[in-house]
């Protein structure tokens, strides 16, 4: 085994164990991601099936059911704050939940009979939206330069210390003789 | 007219579970309580008004469309003067601070098509 070449063996390694970790992580906090985002579905899907569950009670308490509705948007947009997260951008903006938080609520229960199908209409333009912003994220090919772009975005600093390491120790060679 | 800011804290300076849009005997925490008991006279008094709306998370179009949007519709402040001297944060639920804008705009069409006509 050489040992001349000790120094850029070890940066070589280094760089590889960066990548492998990069690779390691991206892939975990895509399926993190991935998984928030059908959460997020899930929540959307089903809060037309809770307004029509409440406006289905004997008794209607409007400020109860505004209150209600307004705490599972909260729940959905704290979701959404988590995917961004798991992202690492703002990618889903908390503005697909506008048309949803719009949402006129009448007083009088019967005066709200469409109140569901509006609210599932909203909430599919919602899912579309976040859905094309997250296909965009996770299922558009990229290229390879834009990969090796975040790689190096992700590890600046090692790849940063290790080339640092190796031109003190050849410009330390080079001095010494 | 005094040269400061004043920040009002929802949770904290009004109650913890603000609903409803009028004040009646079964709504206590209502908008428009809030709105005269505590926004009103912070804007009178007070050069800029902060609103923190951190704490709670589940408030009602009513009760928002009521406290601010009231401001325009009820109270004649007008949508310039609000947008120079009164804000309002949530820092985890962002579309609440959506809500209210919207609400506020509304407000300031209705009150100039009221006005046109």
């Amino acid at each position: 085994m050489k040992f001349d070449n000790l120094p850029g063996q070890l940066i070589a390694l280094m760089l590889g164990w960066s990548f492998t970790v990069y690779m390691q992580v991206r892939s975990n906090s895509r399926a993190e991601a991935l998984k928030t985002r059908e959460k997020i579905v899930d929540k959307l899907e089903a809060l037309s099936e809770w307004v029509e569950d409440e406006l289905k009670r004997e008794e209607f308490f409007y400020s109860d059911f505004e209150s209600g509705y307004a705490g599972l948007l909260s729940q959905i947009e704290l979701k959404i704050v988590n995917l961004n997260a798991h992202i690492g951008e703002n990618a889903v903006d908390a503005t697909v939940l506008r048309d949803l938080r719009e949402m006129e609520i009448s007083e009088t229960k019967e005066d709200n009979d469409d109140l569901y199908l509006k609210v599932r209409h909203a909430a599919w333009n919602a899912i579309d939206s976040i859905d094309m912003t997250s296909n965009e994220k996770f299922f558009m090919k990229k290229g390879k330069l834009a990969f090796f772009k975040d790689y190096v975005h992700a590890y600046y600093g090692v790849i940063v210390g290790a080339f640092a390491i190796l031109a003190v120790y050849y410009v330390g060679k080079t001095i010494v003789g | 007219m005094k040269e400061d800011i004043v920040t009002i804290s929802v949770v904290k300076d009004f109650g913890e579970k603000p609903y409803g849009r009028y004040m009646d005997i079964n709504t206590k925490l209502s908008g428009e309580e809030f709105r005269k008991v505590l926004l009103v006279p912070s804007l009178k008094n007070h050069k800029y008004v902060h609103v923190d709306l951190d704490g709670y998370n589940r408030y009602g179009r009513s009760f928002l469309d009521e406290a601010f949007g009231g401001l325009i519709r009820d109270e004649g402040f007008s949508w310039d003067d609000l947008n120079a001297r009164l804000t309002y944060s949530h820092t985890l639920v962002k579309s609440i601070e959506n809500l209210i804008a919207d609400r506020l705009q509304a407000a300031r069409i209705s009150v100039e098509s009221a006005g046109q006509e």
